[in-house]
């Protein structure tokens, strides 16, 4: 079933909607949830959460990549609970990991709360930043701090060295501070 | 914290990249991988025609003979134990091994009795039930309750290019089990 064929079963209130989802996308919001969570048990809840979400929201919403939705709901909520479980200090995910990468992203700028950019301006920046780089380290990327998939199962889905995979988000890593940098951006 | 607002932005990228990222990733085709592929079409060419031709897999074996239209006698001399069937209230239960060899992918059902499937190759029970696909080399324990009034049992062995019903019959003093290709 397509994306649309979906998304009308979300708009008739149709149950089947996330039926279909899960049978589409359960796995990758799954490993999304679990890569974040640190345990499949929180993954399992954030994943059922995220349908909820996803069902009250659309509509009015109108999802272009359904996939990209669901994943993106699965996350904020996975990263909610990561919040919660480090409260806790119980959580060692691979989540955790991708956060100490991400530092080297942030520009030597004074941190200062008035002048730092707006979160959805900032994503604004991120994603222009990916399109400028070619499509392997854009993807890699996107797997290894949006989905925050190991390095290892990103070697593996393509088919390279997982040092390959290290310095090439080493390498966008240095390329998307600089990029921050000159953008004037504060975070 | 500092990164968490990037995390938090990363969340919101545009979801044609996200959507970029989770697709299977295209691998550039060298020259010297579609020398390979077609090495691999040959060869998958040339295994088909031998899958096709007479005796192809599923093979099916049951104490070192093969199992063909002619049956196998199950006696004291090539079977551990022989069921015996003496009265048509008195059930007494068969078990008969059987060696499948296989190619791909094979449903094999029964419509009586109990399969008990294991691995040829680790010997471990994979399956108890009626029926069971596999794409391996399996090992099947047919467990039949037979009195003198049952005492004839089919099992299907279905691949892609072969359908076979074996036969388990008790014709008053011996068992015998054969093959039928469809």
């Amino acid at each position: 079933m397509n994306d649309s064929e979906i998304i009308k079963l979300f708009f008739n209130r149709d149950e089947n909607a996330i039926v279909k989802s899960n049978e589409k996308y359960g796995a990758y919001c799954m490993k999304i949830a679990t890569n974040i969570a640190g345990n499949s048990l929180d993954g399992e809840e954030c994943v059922s959460d995220a349908y909820m979400k996803a069902w009250n929201s659309i509509p009015p919403s109108i999802p272009t990549h359904l996939g990209a939705f669901l994943g993106k709901i699965t996350r904020n909520l996975a990263i909610n609970r990561y919040n919660a479980s480090m409260a806790q200090k119980r959580c060692g995910s691979e989540f955790a990991l991708s956060l100490d990468e991400l530092d080297e992203c942030i520009p030597d700028t004074v941190s200062d709360i008035e002048s730092s950019i707006e979160e959805n301006e900032l994503s604004n920046h991120i994603s222009s930043f990916l399109r400028s780089q070619n499509e392997f380290a854009r993807r890699v990327f996107v797997c290894r701090y949006f989905s925050c998939d190991s390095v290892s199962d990103i070697a593996a889905t393509f088919k390279c060295s997982e040092e390959k995979i290290k310095s090439s988000l080493f390498r966008t890593r240095k390329k998307l501070k600089s990029y921050l940098e000159k953008e004037g951006i504060a975070i | 914290m500092k990164h968490e607002k990037l995390v938090y932005a990363i969340s919101n990228i545009d979801e044609d990249l996200i959507t970029e990222s989770h697709t299977a990733p295209e691998t550039k085709v060298l020259v010297w991988k579609r020398a390979m592929a077609a090495a691999a079409c040959f060869v998958l060419i040339l295994s088909s025609i031998l899958l096709l031709m007479p005796g192809a897999n599923p093979v099916v074996t049951a104490f070192g003979n093969k199992i063909t239209s002619d049956p196998v006698v199950i006696s004291e001399s090539n079977a551990v134990s022989v069921a015996r069937l003496t009265s048509k209230e008195q059930s007494v239960q068969f078990a008969v091994p059987l060696n499948i060899e296989l190619d791909d992918k094979t449903d094999i059902a029964v419509l009586s009795g109990t399969l008990r499937v294991f691995d040829s190759s680790t010997n471990s029970l994979i399956y108890e039930g009626s029926s069971f696909s596999a794409e391996n080399d399996i090992t099947v324990i047919w467990i039949v309750e037979a009195d003198k009034e049952h005492s004839s049992f089919k099992m299907t062995v279905n691949s892609s290019d072969s359908q076979k019903v074996i036969n388990l019959d008790y014709n008053g003093c011996e068992w015998a089990i054969n093959s039928i290709d469809n």
